[in-house]
């Protein structure tokens, strides 16, 4: 095997690159086993097989791993045993993956009740232990090594009926599925076509763990007498033979077992390799580039705090004259992704104390990315660097205080519904920070928390804190994260799209809160939107983003009376205007 | 499947006709009733656009529609076929009534090409590329995509580009009503744009019916000829768009129109606010 894997060419190691170091491991291994499987009985049947008067040897140059009692060599059996362990192991694995995958996606065509039953019939069979079953399928068919095949082929079946059934469950449900049937495609074809394909994968991967569990199984088997007969042998055979010499020469055992080892480590390596492969997540993590960074340029000093307050950005002007004193101060921000692609380019722009600034661009602009990382979260697998960010004082380049920071920092995601714990209640999670980071006592907080609701009329003040997410509508949860900002007296309030996946009645709401939580509070609001109505409304000064780039910045006026200069504002304008509802609209009053 | 929409009054079947359909899910204690004697008409050749929040049951009426969910009660008539509590909808018709979904990501198979996706649709029984390529380069081509995304898989394809396709596999066989769910939410403005002055020009050509659901009152005012409002599963106002959007008689509608950012009703320093009076 070691021929296989050296000499590690410059082209073998880009494959090793692509294909992740558990996978070529395996794949390796595996080759070096299937390899073994053809050649070996041709090279080494003679020596496997003879009988010599040299019995019970030990090791030695001629005889590697010794020879048994009858004189045959024991390294020669255990590569030979290699052919016949990999085909049975195969073959079962086959019965299981084959049958199971072929029952689960047919179990589809039934009718729901009767689909019920047989899958719950077959969760009883999955419960009773495969090897417990096949001992009995083994028991029934006598003894070989065919029967012991299809006895673990045979137990490994209701395992991959039950994976493959809820795997296809997901898919059913997909709009491909339910247009191919409006579409005329018979039920089975669907399956064919559009289900079976997509559990290829997913399937793939257990079927190489599976074979692991077959391979020690059908091993089991032959060990203890019901599998492969002598004068066949297997590992597990080989394993028995040994057995009662283990005391007297226990070099007899060694050869089998690395030999088992190794096929069944192969597999597995196989089966998460390909695991991982198809798990962008996983396949990132083995990169290593975990988390994102965020540093200062090198070529900028660290400002003062003085500075900070003092000096706006030349390139800012709308609010160069404006005194009130600036929240939100970002400048020269870069961030590029893992692979060194950039995604904001060198932003910069200021949020004064009091003020809501719209932040504005379609999908992969960047301005997600910028706002996440002006609130200190830089995402995972993205690095970000700056000259100067300063939010709501602090230092972001330097050494922060989260509780300080998640204190004066309030964010508002896209969708509530995933923003909360659905296990807590919304209470607790809304006053986290007040409580860990501001020392109030579960009552205080809970009261204050009651107060704010009140004061946003929130209905049913006092017993909302006690609702868990899901008894709330998208709306309210909105407003209840617009109270936390309001409980924790946020200087700044990033919000990320937060009225995206709500109706428009209810967006109306959310944005009235917004304006009177930024109104009470004094508090800055930073407010990412795709929607131009929306930011027009509701901001004092918008930024429209665009590949990265702050392309344009207009006050709110501006942007109402349609004064772009930018042709990519001037095309997001256009087409607002396109779809405006309201236009021409002569409302009778 | 009985076709018995003989109505002397109106010689020229509809494209669609709603009558007093109720849907309900669930049974006994559990069961909630999703759409309440909701009647509604769609005259051939025009564009119906129905308006709702989440949870009005706009997204049911149109499985209703293409035979996804059954009839409680009422009946529905398609191209002249009539459908109802009793009707067994075993097999869809695919020239009848066709669905482009909302989602134009779960709406192709990731493991098949743009060009298999139609092909499924020309030809249900085979979908074969080779036989019919000319065909699906000239649909692919219709919906403004170059002819060399016919071995593309949906990955390679943008949001836009993907409901594209979608439009495309619903529009080939040429049905008689088409009903497009909430098919530009997913997409960003100016894409939204492109693909509703898409689905326009197709309207046109193909002499099609459309219903057009959305949340969203301005793609619903762009596209339709007529507009009903749907909520808590009953039809609150329905009439032409022109009408509709400029002279609203139900409160529920006007409310809807004042919640729009930048509408004359919309004022964002409101200390009361209008979506809670109508309530």
């Amino acid at each position: 095997m070691t021929a296989v894997i050296s000499p590690v060419t410059s082209r073998s190691r880009t494959v090793r690159r692509r294909l992740g170091p558990m996978l070529s491991t395996g794949l390796v291994l595996m080759t070096g086993m299937v390899l073994l499987a053809v050649v070996a009985p041709h090279f080494f049947g003679e020596d496997a097989s003879a009988l010599t008067d040299e019995r019970r040897q030990g090791m030695s140059p001629g005889h590697l791993l010794g020879t048994d009692e009858f004189g045959r060599d024991l390294f020669a059996r255990a590569l030979v045993g290699t052919r016949l362990t990999l085909l049975l192991t195969s073959a079962a694995t086959a019965i299981s993956v084959i049958c199971g995958v072929t029952f689960g996606v047919l179990v589809w065509m039934m009718p729901a009740r009767v689909r019920d039953l047989v899958l719950g019939a077959n969760s009883v069979a999955v419960a009773f232990p495969g090897l417990v079953l096949a001992l009995v399928v083994a028991a029934i068919l006598g003894p070989g090594a065919l029967s012991a095949t299809i006895a673990v082929g045979v137990a490994g079946i209701p395992a991959f009926i039950r994976l493959s059934a809820n795997m296809a469950a997901p898919i059913m449900v997909r709009d491909f599925v339910s247009t191919a049937r409006l579409l005329g495609v018979t039920r089975l074809k669907t399956l064919i076509r559009h289900v079976l394909p997509n559990l290829g994968e997913p399937m793939l991967i257990l079927s190489a763990n599976s074979f692991a569990v077959t391979l020690t199984e059908l091993s089991g088997l032959s060990f203890i007498g019901l599998g492969v007969q002598n004068p066949e042998y297997d590992f597990g055979r080989l394993l028995a033979d040994g057995l009662p010499n283990a005391y007297t020469q226990p070099i007899q055992i060694i050869g089998p077992s690395i030999m088992l080892v190794l096929m069944g480590g192969a597999a597995m390596f196989i089966g998460d390799g390909l695991a991982a492969r198809s798990s962008p997540r996983l396949r990132g993590l083995t990169r290593a580039r975990r988390t994102g960074i965020l540093t200062r340029d090198a070529d900028s000093p660290a400002p003062t705090a003085s500075q900070d307050a003092a000096q706006p950005a030349s390139s800012i002007r709308a609010h160069a004259t404006s005194a009130s004193p600036i929240c939100l101060s970002v400048r020269d921000l870069n961030i590029t992704d893992g692979s060194g692609e950039t995604l904001v380019d060198g932003v910069s722009f200021d949020v004064a104390q009091g003020e809501i600034l719209g932040l504005v661009g379609e999908s992969g602009s960047g301005k997600s990315l910028t706002a996440m990382t002006a609130a200190g979260l830089v995402p995972e697998g993205v690095n970000a660097s700056a000259s100067m960010i300063t939010t709501a004082g602090h230092d972001l380049l330097g050494p922060t205080s989260a509780a300080e920071l998640a204190r004066d920092v309030s964010l508002v995601y896209q969708d509530p519904m995933s923003t909360f714990n659905p296990a807590l209640r919304i209470g607790s999670q809304l006053t986290e920070v007040s409580r860990v980071h501001m020392g109030q006592s579960r009552t205080e907080a809970q009261t204050a928390l009651a107060e704010k609701f009140r004061h946003l009329r929130i209905s049913e003040p006092d017993e909302c804190g006690r609702r868990y997410p899901h008894e709330l509508s998208g709306g309210m949860l909105q407003r209840a994260m617009i109270a936390s900002a309001l409980l924790t007296d946020a200087k700044l309030i990033i919000a990320d799209e937060p009225t995206t996946a709500l109706d428009v009645t209810v967006q109306a709401e959310v944005l009235r809160q917004f304006a009177e939580a930024s109104d009470s509070l004094g508090a800055s609001v930073l407010f990412i939107s795709h929607d131009l109505g929306v930011v027009e409304s509701l901001c004092d000064r918008v930024i429209v983003m665009r590949c990265g780039e702050i392309v344009e910045e207009l006050s709110g006026d501006q942007l109402s009376a349609g004064r772009a200069i930018h042709p990519y504002t001037r095309s997001l304008l256009n087409a607002a205007a396109y779809l405006d509802p309201t236009d021409k609209m002569v409302r009778k009053e | 499947m009985n076709t018995a929409a003989d109505k002397p009054s109106t010689p020229v079947p509809h494209a669609i006709d709603v009558d007093a359909l109720t849907v309900s899910y669930g049974t006994g204690g559990a069961r909630a009733e999703v759409l309440t004697e909701v009647s509604l008409t769609i005259p051939r050749l025009t564009s119906m656009g129905l308006v709702g929040e989440s949870g009005s049951g706009k997204s049911t009426l149109a499985k209703v529609l293409v035979g996804l969910v059954p009839i409680a009660s009422g009946a529905v008539v398609i191209g002249g076929k009539r459908y109802d509590a009793t009707t067994r909808r075993r097999r869809h018709d695919p020239g009848l009534i066709q669905l482009i979904p909302q989602d134009p990501y779960s709406s192709l198979d990731p493991r098949r090409t743009a060009g298999q996706a139609i092909a499924e649709a020309l030809e249900p029984s085979r979908a074969d590329v080779r036989r019919r390529r000319d065909e699906i380069e000239c649909w692919l081509e219709r919906v403004e995509l170059p002819a060399s995304s016919i071995d593309k898989y949906p990955h390679e394809f943008s949001g836009g580009q993907r409901q594209r396709i979608a439009i495309a596999r619903a529009l080939c066989i040429k049905p008689q009503v088409v009903i497009a769910d909430e098919i530009t939410s997913a997409l960003d403005l100016s894409v939204q744009v492109e693909v509703l002055e898409l689905l326009a020009q197709l309207r046109g050509e193909l002499d099609l019916s459309m219903l057009f659901i959305s949340h969203d009152l301005a793609v619903v005012r762009h596209v339709s000829d007529e507009v009903a409002v749907l909520r808590d599963g009953r039809i609150r106002e329905s009439g032409t768009a022109e009408g509709i959007f400029t002279d609203p008689q139900d409160s529920y509608t006007r409310t809807l129109l004042d919640s729009v950012p930048g509408a004359p009703g919309f004022d964002i320093r409101s200390g009361e606010s209008s979506a809670e009076e109508a309530r």
